[in-house]
């Protein structure tokens, strides 16, 4: 069975700077795959990539055995593709409700609907007129991701969900996680917390400098291996390396 | 006596300044552009009516039916063609392209047109007018301009509250990247809110060549006006253009009722009041 989404040799450059170079990954429908890795690893760029934010600069990206390259991000979304920005970014003049219809814009068919959206979270019905900005970090990432299900997508990408959040709170948001997969959406998340990502995903890639530096499923990776790919600490590794590591770190935007 | 008349006058006169501003309040709340030409439209969509009443012989009515829709399609092509090539190049680059246009635009109008003074000759309907009191009258024309401007006021308020395209126009206003994210085709938004300030600039035009001569180089006093009242209203709030016009109107008829001379001194010196002492406007609103 071909993957829902096959990313290979995927290179992107900020201006200058190559942030992810040579990354290949697959995506098949029905699992979870996590990508972790520092800060400025390069994990929101591959997301943005996929997306359509940015231009890869080589490489491939095909979704559902179609090539993405060259297609705006919103063609994307209606293709079945739908990215939960780092930061929730909901619209702030836009109420909660109004935020969430944003998401069902386009009218793609499928399982997601305002009135299941409201039977997930019962609190989102009571609080729909409210602002977007008087909500709790947490009450916003599950908008955020309520806004993604409503383009009813056959691939979710969520970007560093546990950002900011109490643990408390992040596990309620992985607890959804099962219920969006039965619902057949696939899922690929970024994830700086590495303890999340293992628990949640059925296949997890580590990204170092842009490069893949440890794949597998969760199962098979040790956590010293991982505590290597992760940090780049290799046996010879010395103040240099990790110096340079520090440089080329980078904002995901 | 003649109070009560300069400020049922300018309360009137304050719906045309709204209609006219309402535009301009939209493509810089969605897109960020503050469109220097955009009083050269509303006076272009004068001259169309111009022709189209003088060579093509249409009704007045006919004319609008006609240029309205015309200038709507304009300003979607424009936005394609011109204005969302420069959005991203930087901050400055719309100012001058707008600019640009408006000179443009006066330039060809002084070419074809002459530039003598016209107006729209609308028949019996220019001078009719209602009488209240002894000392109070309404032209139908200010009062069916005043409506007028609220009623498309109030659809495009509803426009942008009710429906997915509206939402997603403030949407885009928030965050066109999230927006982009959520399915919006950016160029397509922009072109409808720029069809949008088009159609409503023309409409504003028209009915200002309804009431009074215009030529060529009436385009920036229009601007100017219809910026004023956005300000005074409070940027990014629909009812505030309203009241911000008619806070305009206002100050511009009770002015005239002073001295004649003192019109557009009141009004400039209402704006700069605001801007001095309320510069988020009469009503803080949100963009759009």
């Amino acid at each position: 069975m071909s993957p829902l989404l096959d990313v290979s040799h995927l290179t992107v450059r900020h201006g200058q700077l190559q942030a992810i170079t040579d990354v290949s990954l697959r995506v098949d429908a029905g699992s979870v795959v996590a990508v972790i890795g520092a800060n400025g690893a390069g994990k929101s760029t591959l997301l943005g990539a996929i997306a359509g934010l940015l231009t890869p600069a080589g490489g491939s990206i095909v979704f559902d055995g179609e090539s993405l390259l060259g297609q705006p991000a919103h063609r994307r979304v209606a293709r079945g593709l739908s990215l939960v920005l780092e930061g929730r970014r909901l619209f702030p003049s836009l109420s909660l409700e109004d935020n969430l219809r944003t998401g069902a814009y386009l009218g793609r068919p499928g399982p997601w609907s305002l009135e299941r959206i409201f039977e997930l979270f019962p609190w989102m019905k009571d609080r729909r007129r409210q602002l977007a900005t008087k909500l709790s970090g947490g009450e916003q990432q599950a908008v955020a991701i309520a806004r993604g299900l409503l383009s009813n997508p056959r691939l979710l990408l969520l970007d560093e969900v546990s950002l900011g959040l109490a643990p408390v709170v992040v596990r309620k948001l992985y607890d959804l996680l099962p219920r969006i997969l039965s619902e057949g959406t696939s899922l690929l998340l970024v994830e700086q917390d590495v303890s999340q990502a293992l628990r949640a995903a059925d296949y997890v890639v580590c990204l170092l400098e842009g490069r893949v530096s440890l794949e597998g499923p969760p199962v098979a990776l040790s956590a010293a291996a991982i505590e290597a790919a992760y940090f780049g600490i290799h046996h010879t590794a010395g103040a240099d390396e990790r110096g340079s590591g520090e440089r080329s770190e980078r904002g995901p935007r | 006596m003649t109070w009560v008349n300069a400020v049922v006058q300018g309360i009137l006169l304050g719906g045309l300044y709204a209609l006219f501003a309402c535009g301009l309040s939209v493509m810089f709340g969605v897109m960020r552009i503050i469109n220097l030409a955009h009083g050269d439209l509303g006076i272009l969509a004068a001259f169309l009516a111009l022709s189209c009443t003088s060579v093509a012989g249409m009704t007045p009515l006919w004319a609008v039916l006609v240029v309205v829709p015309a200038m709507a399609l304009l300003g979607y092509a424009m936005q394609r063609v011109l204005f969302f090539r420069i959005l991203t190049a930087s901050p400055f680059s719309p100012v001058l392209a707008t600019f640009g246009v408006s000179i443009i635009i006066q330039n060809l109008l002084l070419e074809h047109y002459s530039a003598d003074s016209h107006s729209l000759d609308v028949g019996r309907l220019a001078s009719a007018s209602l009488r209240i009191t002894g000392q109070v009258s309404v032209a139908y024309l200010s009062l069916f301009s005043f409506v007028l401007a609220a009623l498309v006021l109030a659809a495009l308020g509803l426009f942008l509250t009710r429906t997915g395209l509206g939402r997603m126009m403030r949407a885009c206003a928030d965050d066109p990247e999230a927006a982009e994210l959520t399915g919006a085709d950016s160029r397509h938004v922009y072109g409808v809110a720029t069809a949008i300030a088009f159609a409503t600039v023309a409409l504003a035009g028209l009915l200002f060549a309804m009431r009074s001569s215009f030529s060529p180089a009436a385009g920036p006093a229009r601007l100017l006006f219809a910026f004023e009242a956005v300000v005074i209203g409070g940027l990014g709030s629909l009812w505030g253009t309203l009241l911000g016009g008619i806070v305009l109107g206002l100050a511009q008829t009770l002015g005239a009722q002073v001295d004649p001379a003192f019109t557009l001194i009141f009004g400039h010196a209402i704006f700069l009041a605001v801007l001095a002492f309320r510069p988020k406007g009469l009503i803080a609103g949100r963009v759009t």
